[in-house]
């Protein structure tokens, strides 16, 4: 199941606010998170792309080994990346954070990719269930691991909306979802972002808005409540509609 | 029961129907209301049974989500485990007014469940599946204590669902069974009460109807049922009021049919008087006319007899000078003239006799009134009647009956008078007896004449019997006009019973009746009043 056309982060409009101000001093710049975050989740996003656009393939039965490795799912969201924010992650200091916590995401993504070969691979079954949200969720809990407590991507959404329990945001990102990404006022694709003592830490948190394209309606469109081929009710949303929410925390 | 109107009487038959009917209808009510209320009892039992099987299944529901919570991590089962947990929720709900204690020892393991459950979805959420998997093992024991305690409310739902089912079932028998009881001798009293009342109704009705047609059929002495208290009772009141109208009505009809008759007796009596009256003035009228040329005849008719004698003394001599032949002619025309003469003198004094009569009978009152004997007299009268009667004839004979009131107090009337009534009467009956002895074929008839006087109180009667030829009815109303007679020429002038008319009833004030038969009998009543004031008011003026 593809869900190519989620709207990419507007890392322009970043809007930072400061929760606790004595964390200003210590703190790396907020511009810094912010490119950080941005290029977190631009990797995290054409990754996600690339398992959405290899879903056939994917779910093929008839073909045994897909030759769909973590390296080649890499090399094709690395294409997108460039593309994207017209830089080549391999020319990023590799010491510097931005350039481990990339690092960390694009190994996560290889690991995920890699860890589920088999199911990918798996001949004789169509639907394979690896679909983006899944291996988006996949890459985020290796690259949790991967980051060392450094830095978290969660992929969640309106809690009304999240299916597996382990996306359900947290307190904070709830209230930002109820009260800033689905305000009246809010402008379509601004992100969120606040430094905010998370588990005791500080930490510069960003929540980017993803809204359904007409691809994700086929599993999250109308009529809502009937079964889509996970087995999932569906939730009964429309174009535009906030579906997702990539939660990036980086903690200082 | 014929104490009471109809009226009431319906109204207590109705009245004991109707309350049967309500009495009956109270208690399938009041057993109908237990039933309904054990009905109810026994399906709000059904329902706890219901909803506990339902929270049962809403549990498994529970379960079987937070299981799949666990390995799927899905937030949909999370959402269908909470939805089926307030569900079951709510049939505890429902099922806690039937045992608090035991409900709420099912939200406690159920509180205990949930806990350990949701710990442990958390910890397979935070990948820790190890410590999940002991956490859920350790909701596992709750959920079978759980469920548990619901089967056990199953089960004693259950129970108490059938007992009072049974109760109802055997409720409802007994109703019916009393009920069907008390139909039955409800329906058999009404019928003998209607039965009753009917009775009570219809027996006086027929005995008024008979009574009515018999009073119809002018019957007053049919027999009125007797008078109740009731409508009936009040009818035959009337009835009898009517029947007593009616023979009062009847008693009037009679006396004034007695006296229409009476005057109509009278009126004949007073016909016949005038016109005996008128009869005997026109009798007396012509007797006397009669009388002097009768003497005339006999007289002379006795002269001329003297005279032939005469004649025969002076020309005896002439006589004898005739010759034997001449003198016997002259003799025999003598005795020929002689016996002419006395046969007019025997016939003139015959007729002499009968305008005697009839003078004596246009005379009235011949003698004095005295007290007399009546018996006495009668007798004297019969006695002289079969002797004179003997005396004309040696062959007659008859038999003389006498049945006399001894009693009979001395009478007053004219005896003379009397005698010639009884003399009448007597050689009447002796004519007809004989007459009847003659003509009869048979020989064993005796002639028989009797006599019978009674003592009427303020009158005496006298019975002539006799059992001759009889007079035939077309006779009886000419029987006291004078000259009328059945006798042959010579043997009757037809005064006799006029004569005795008069005697009775105008110089007596009494009556005189005749009734016969013919070929029986003949009868003869006299009835005289004893007072003389009586006697004077019938003397004829």
């Amino acid at each position: 199941m593809r869900c190519r056309g989620l709207r990419s982060a507007i890392f322009a409009l970043w809007v930072v606010g400061m929760m606790t101000p004595r964390a200003v001093g210590a703190a790396p710049p907020a511009d810094e998170d912010a490119v950080i975050a941005q290029s977190l989740a631009e990797m995290l996003r054409d990754a996600r792309t690339v398992i959405s656009n290899n879903q056939d393939l994917i779910n093929n039965p008839e073909l045994g080994d897909k030759h769909l490795t973590g390296q080649v799912v890499l090399e094709q969201a690395v294409k997108s990346y460039q593309k994207a924010t017209g830089s080549d992650p391999a020319t990023i200091d590799p010491n510097s954070r931005q350039g481990r916590l990339l690092r960390a995401m694009m190994a996560a993504i290889v690991a995920a990719t890699d860890e589920n070969q088999a199911t990918i691979n798996e001949k004789g079954t169509g639907f394979k269930g690896f679909i983006p949200a899944v291996f988006a969720r996949l890459v985020n809990e290796d690259f949790d691991q991967m980051a060392k407590g450094e830095a978290e991507v969660k992929v969640t959404a309106p809690p009304e909306l999240v299916r597996n329990r382990k996306a359900r945001p947290d307190a904070w990102e709830a209230e930002i979802i109820k009260t800033k990404l689905l305000g009246k006022d809010w402008p379509k694709g601004q992100s969120y972002s606040a430094v905010v003592d998370t588990s005791g830490r500080p930490a510069f948190r960003v929540v980017v808005p993803e809204y359904y394209a007409a691809s994700c309606l086929v599993c999250h469109g109308s009529p809502k409540g009937e079964m889509d081929l996970t087995g999932y009710p569906k939730e009964g949303g429309k174009v535009g509609d906030l579906g997702a929410v990539i939660s990036i925390t980086l903690y200082h | 029961m014929a104490g009471l109107t109809i009226r009431t009487r319906l109204i207590l038959l109705t009245s004991a129907g109707l309350f049967v009917l309500i009495a009956t209808n109270a208690y399938l009510i009041r057993a109908l209301s237990e039933n309904s209320a054990g009905m109810v009892k026994a399906a709000g039992l059904l329902a706890g049974i219901e909803q506990a099987d339902k929270a049962r299944i809403e549990f498994g529901e529970v379960r079987y989500w937070m299981t799949d919570l666990a390995v799927s991590q899905l937030t949909l089962s999370e959402r269908n485990a909470a939805a089926a947990r307030a569900r079951m929720e709510e049939h505890l709900g429902k099922l806690e007014p039937w045992n608090p204690q035991r409900i709420a020892a099912v939200r406690s393991e159920l509180a205990q469940y949930e806990d350990f459950a949701d710990k442990g979805v958390d910890e397979y959420t935070n990948d820790r599946r190890v410590v999940g998997n002991s956490l859920l093992a350790q909701a596992r024991q709750h959920s079978v204590a759980v469920d548990q305690l619901l089967a056990a409310i199953v089960g004693d739902l259950t129970g108490e669902a059938i007992a009072a089912r049974e109760r109802v079932v055997a409720e409802a028998a007994a109703a019916t069974r009393l009920s069907q009881i008390v139909v039955s001798v409800a329906a058999l009293t009404g019928v003998l009460l209607t039965l009753l009342l009917l009775r009570s109704i219809v027996v006086p009705l027929r005995r008024l109807v008979v009574a009515m047609d018999g009073l119809n059929a002018g019957n007053v002495e049919v027999p009125i049922p007797p008078a109740g208290g009731d409508e009936i009772g009040a009818v035959a009141r009337t009835l009898a009021k009517f029947r007593d109208t009616l023979v009062e009505q009847n008693r009037r009809e009679r006396e004034l049919r007695a006296a229409h008759e009476e005057l109509k007796t009278t009126q004949a009596s007073l016909i016949h008087a005038e016109k005996m009256a008128s009869l005997g003035q026109l009798t007396a009228g012509i007797a006397h006319e009669i009388k002097n040329p009768l003497n005339f005849v006999n007289n002379f008719a006795s002269l001329s007899v003297e005279l032939l004698d005469e004649l025969k003394e002076t020309a005896r001599p002439a006589f004898a000078a005739l010759g034997t032949d001449k003198r016997a002619e002259v003799d025999e025309v003598v005795d020929m003239l002689t016996g002419n003469l006395e046969k007019i003198t025997e016939h003139g004094q015959r007729a002499d006799g009968i305008v005697k009569s009839m003078l004596a009978h246009s005379r009235g009152a011949s003698g004095a009134r005295q007290s007399a004997d009546l018996n006495a007299l009668i007798e004297e009268a019969l006695n002289l009647a079969y002797h004179g009667a003997r005396a004309q004839d040696q062959n007659f004979n008859i038999t003389l009956e006498r049945e006399f009131a001894r009693t009979i107090a001395p009478i007053e009337l004219v005896p003379q008078d009397v005698t010639r009534v009884l003399l009448n009467l007597f050689a009447n009956g002796f004519y007809a007896a004989n007459k009847r002895r003659r003509e009869a074929m048979d020989t064993t008839f005796r002639p028989a004449l009797k006599v019978t006087t009674r003592d009427r109180g303020n009158e005496v009667e006298i019975r002539v019997r006799d059992n001759g030829t009889g007079i035939p009815s077309e006779f009886r109303d000419k029987l006291f006009q004078p000259f009328f007679t059945t006798k042959p020429t010579g043997e009757g002038t037809g005064l006799g019973l006029s004569i005795s008319y008069d005697i009775v009833t105008q110089q007596h004030g009494g009556t005189i009746t005749v009734d016969s038969r013919v070929g029986e009998f003949t009868e003869f009543t006299i009835r005289l009043p004893r007072s003389r004031q009586a006697a004077t008011a019938g003397t004829r003026t």
